[in-house]
């Protein structure tokens, strides 16, 4: 302070004692009241710093808090499209129906352990066969008639 | 800050200004407690409006110039100090009509009693020490005695060292009322301090 109690560039004895009194019982305060006071101005100056991020950066930091549910939506997301979006299982010519899906049954079949055995192996003979077969049936006309 | 994104001379901006936040908190903090202490007289709530203070400054003013950080610190102490002896006058009303309780030593008082802590210390305080500590305890003990605005004039001018104009900014008055909350805080405190001050 440079000027006296009337705004004069005078400070009595009085004052400049009293003052380092002051300045010396502050300089005694107790390890423990200086330690709360550190403390506060820590989580002050935290509050600061969170203030002070970017409104960019405050959004990503919110959006944290959303990661887990997210990835949970993520991947049932995924689990669908790859459910739904499975190719279809290629069956024999002859078992397809008529929209080139395989049928119900033909899952069942597929689904049998013996017949993927029977697939797995590759028969190529015995589809020429069939499909032969099938030629055959249908240029002779109906069985019986 | 309305810019979405901040560049690297504004980061640097705003770190410096941290710093000079946080170097300005660290300088103003033990003097703020010891002028809210004289107010209060009770350590725990003389720190609560220290921390409040700090907080409220950094949420609001941070981006004020760092000149007028210091008055508008003690401004917010004001309030604070304000708020907490309002809510003491309020508390003590509801405690008085209470039945119970109202006299004598607490358990609390019993716990914080530490038979070490009192204990005269083996080692005999130097003359100088002495000197001083009664020194300390007599002017505390008369700045405590003076009127509220007296004993604010006082300190912020002769204890922070703020000048006239940042005085009656954080007395929130006018440069007049604080030079004569001043001038007779000084002649009390004189008055009561006698010449061994002088």
């Amino acid at each position: 302070m440079s000027t006296g109690p009337g705004g004069s560039d005078e400070r009595s004895e009085f004052e400049r004692r009293t003052q380092a009194v002051l300045d010396e019982s502050t300089a005694r305060l107790d390890g423990s009241v200086r330690s709360r006071l550190n403390q506060a101005r820590h989580a002050a100056m935290a509050a600061h710093a969170e203030r002070s991020r970017s409104p960019l950066a405050r959004f990503f930091g919110a959006r944290r808090l959303f990661a887990p549910a997210g990835a949970v939506a993520a991947v049932a997301v995924l689990a669908l499209v790859l459910w739904t979006g499975r190719p279809a299982v290629q069956a024999p010519l002859g078992a397809m129906n008529a929209d080139g899906t395989a049928a119900i049954e033909d899952l069942e079949l597929l689904a049998d352990n013996d017949a993927l055995e029977l697939a797995s192996e590759a028969d190529v003979e015995f589809y020429e066969w069939a499909l032969a077969e099938s030629d055959n049936e249908s240029g002779a006309g109906p069985v019986g008639s | 800050m309305p810019a979405a994104v901040r560049g690297p001379g504004e980061l640097a901006a705003s770190d410096s200004k941290s710093r000079a936040l946080d170097q300005f908190l660290a300088t103003v903090e033990r003097k703020a407690f010891k002028v809210a202490r004289f107010a209060l007289r009770h350590e725990d709530d003389a720190l609560d409006a220290v921390q409040d203070a700090m907080l409220s400054l950094v949420t609001a003013y941070a981006e004020r110039p760092c000149e007028e950080w210091k008055p508008l610190f003690y401004r917010i102490l004001d309030n604070k100090v304000r708020d907490m002896q309002r809510r003491r006058t309020v508390r003590g009303r509801v405690m008085s009509w209470l039945p119970v309780g109202g006299g004598g030593q607490s358990d609390d008082d019993h716990e914080d009693w530490d038979p070490i802590a009192q204990a005269a210390s083996a080692d005999p305080a130097p003359p100088r020490r002495l000197e001083i500590d009664e020194a300390i305890g007599a002017l505390e003990q008369a700045i405590g005695a003076l009127p509220a605005r007296q004993q604010q004039a006082f300190l912020m001018r002769n204890f922070e060292g703020l000048d006239v104009a940042e005085t009656a900014t954080a007395m929130g008055c006018s440069e007049g009322s604080v030079k004569t909350h001043y001038f007779r805080a000084l002649q009390t405190l004189r008055a009561q301090l006698g010449d061994f001050w002088t």
